[in-house]
């Protein structure tokens, strides 16, 4: 029943998003210019992308990420849509799950395409590993997902909205985003996840786990009061 | 009689730094270690840790406020954060001139630093919510989910930082956490540096809160007049 | 003493002058709020009367 009416939710979101394509549009033109402008100023050798591959790659899905997860609730502004959701049936916590689900399969999306356009701008093989490439890549997602969704209910209210979503998530996407970046730099050099790396894959799962529990627990407070 | 405590731990503080200072700078013996800049480390350290603690004392009044709703407690974790945030702040300068000096370099990316950069990071922009936000009880509100998630996230940005191969701490590192390692002549002045910045920091978190009450009469009183 | 004064000095003075722009903040922030105080006082008395 609670699963259903997070699809619920998330399907709104997604179909809404469908019709519009407005934040996947912004956010892959976005991710396209930093990509070229990182192309430009790093100038990358093969050497180099064997340090910072990982690094760049998840800098651009941070940026570009923001854009998303900031129409996310964003969007419930217009014509009093949020306080409509909140008087719905679906409790609080539903309704972030299901906003949260809608804005991974979105990231997840975006960040699909810009790693074949990575690949192409930098001279990366990202076929190699792909399968641990997928998994790190869906770990830190939901950590950006699920932080992102929940600062982004913070912020929706705030006239300063655009601004403070992004400083007050990435401070605290330290954490899953080093484990992210270490984990991605090191596959795309073709190494695969051994013994010395399972324990970033430990920490975006922990963190994981922790800021879902975290999220749900407390949209309540940030949503309603 | 507020007024007679403040003024009472402000002279305590004032009487406690002169004297540890002066046993810093000419009481320790020279022969234990070469430079003098290893003092450093009694402004550096203690700050760290009272800064640290300050954070979580105010995530833990954020979490009193939600439970109880009652503006005081809000009001005491924005200005226990705030005075944190001086501490963190004094860290890292102290800590970036240390490491110019023993490293050459303004800013070494060693796990201690960053991680308290990063906490810096995400209360600053506690702060910022707390400015953007006119309505007292959303304010409030909100600023404690921030200072909870910012917390838990400070821990695991610790934690995180010190398993990072390339931000080893390229120099000695001076943990008082092992015991026994350092002389009980060197240790004393070091304790006695965090009561002072604990002093430090229920001063001013005193005077901030003074100054919250008075901003709250005005709130009031403005209503009245407009009224 | 030794070598390293130098910077030594640095450090103490910054640390020094964190503490001080600080309590010049809540300085400034004190002769705000009691200037806004008598000034809504000021507005409140006329109107009580």
């Amino acid at each position: 029943m609670f699963l259903r009416q997070c699809l619920t939710v998330a399907a709104k979101d997604l179909r809404a998003e469908w019709r519009t394509k407005e934040a996947l549009n912004a956010s892959l033109a976005f991710s396209t210019v930093i990509l070229v402008l990182f192309s430009f100023a790093l100038d990358p050798n093969p050497e180099m992308m064997q340090e910072f591959s990982g690094g760049l790659l998840w800098l651009v899905f941070l940026f570009a990420g923001a854009l998303v997860l900031n129409r996310s609730f964003a969007r419930e502004m217009q014509n009093d849509c949020l306080d409509a959701l909140l008087a719905s049936p679906v409790p609080v916590s539903g309704l972030f799950l299901g906003k949260a689900l809608a804005n991974y399969a979105l990231l997840m999306t975006l960040e699909l395409i810009c790693l074949a356009e990575f690949g192409v701008l930098f001279n990366v093989r990202w076929l190699g590993n792909i399968g641990a490439l997928l998994i790190v890549m869906a770990l830190g997602t939901w950590a950006l997902t699920v932080v992102g969704t929940i600062f982004s209910a913070l912020t929706v209210n705030l006239r300063l909205r655009e601004v403070m979503l992004p400083v007050l998530v990435y401070p605290m996407m330290v954490p899953p985003m080093m484990a992210a970046m270490i984990l991605t730099t090191s596959l795309l050099n073709g190494d695969p996840i051994g013994p010395g790396n399972i324990l970033w894959v430990r920490v975006l799962a922990g963190f994981d786990v922790i800021f879902t529990l975290l999220g749900v627990a407390f949209i309540d407070t940030v949503l309603v009061g | 009689m507020r007024n007679r405590i403040l003024l009472l731990l402000t002279a305590a503080f004032a009487v406690l730094i002169a004297w540890n200072l002066k046993h810093i700078l000419l009481g320790l013996p020279d022969e234990a270690r070469q430079d003098a800049i290893f003092r450093i480390l009694y402004f550096h350290a203690p700050a760290a840790m009272v800064g640290l603690t300050g954070f979580g004392v105010g995530m833990v009044f954020s979490g009193v406020y939600l439970a109880t709703k009652n503006f005081y407690w809000d009001t005491l974790a924005a200005s226990t954060t705030e005075v944190s945030l001086m501490l963190a702040a004094i860290n890292l300068v102290t800590g970036s001139i240390w490491g110019r000096q023993q490293w050459g370099v303004w800013w070494a990316w060693d796990a201690r630093l960053t991680s308290m950069l990063v906490c810096w990071l995400i209360f600053a922009g506690y702060m910022m919510l707390r400015r953007a936000i006119e309505e007292p009880d959303t304010r409030a509100r909100l600023s404690a989910v921030v200072s909870l998630f910012g917390t838990v996230n400070a821990w695991f940005v610790y934690k995180v930082i010190e398993w990072f191969p390339r931000l080893q701490h390229p120099g000695p590192v001076l943990s008082f956490r092992t015991g026994g390692r350092i002389d009980r002549q060197l240790e004393t002045p070091f304790w006695w540096m965090v009561l002072a910045y604990i002093l430090l920091a229920v001063i001013l978190v005193m005077i901030r809160m003074r100054q919250e009450s008075v901003a709250r009469e005005i709130d009031s009183l403005r209503r009245l007049a407009h009224a | 003493m030794n070598a390293n004064f130098e910077y030594l000095c640095y450090g103490l003075m910054a640390a020094w002058l964190i503490v001080a722009l600080y309590v010049l903040l809540l300085g400034l922030r004190e002769s705000k709020l009691g200037k806004e105080l008598d000034r809504v006082r000021h507005m409140v008395e006329p109107r009580g009367k």
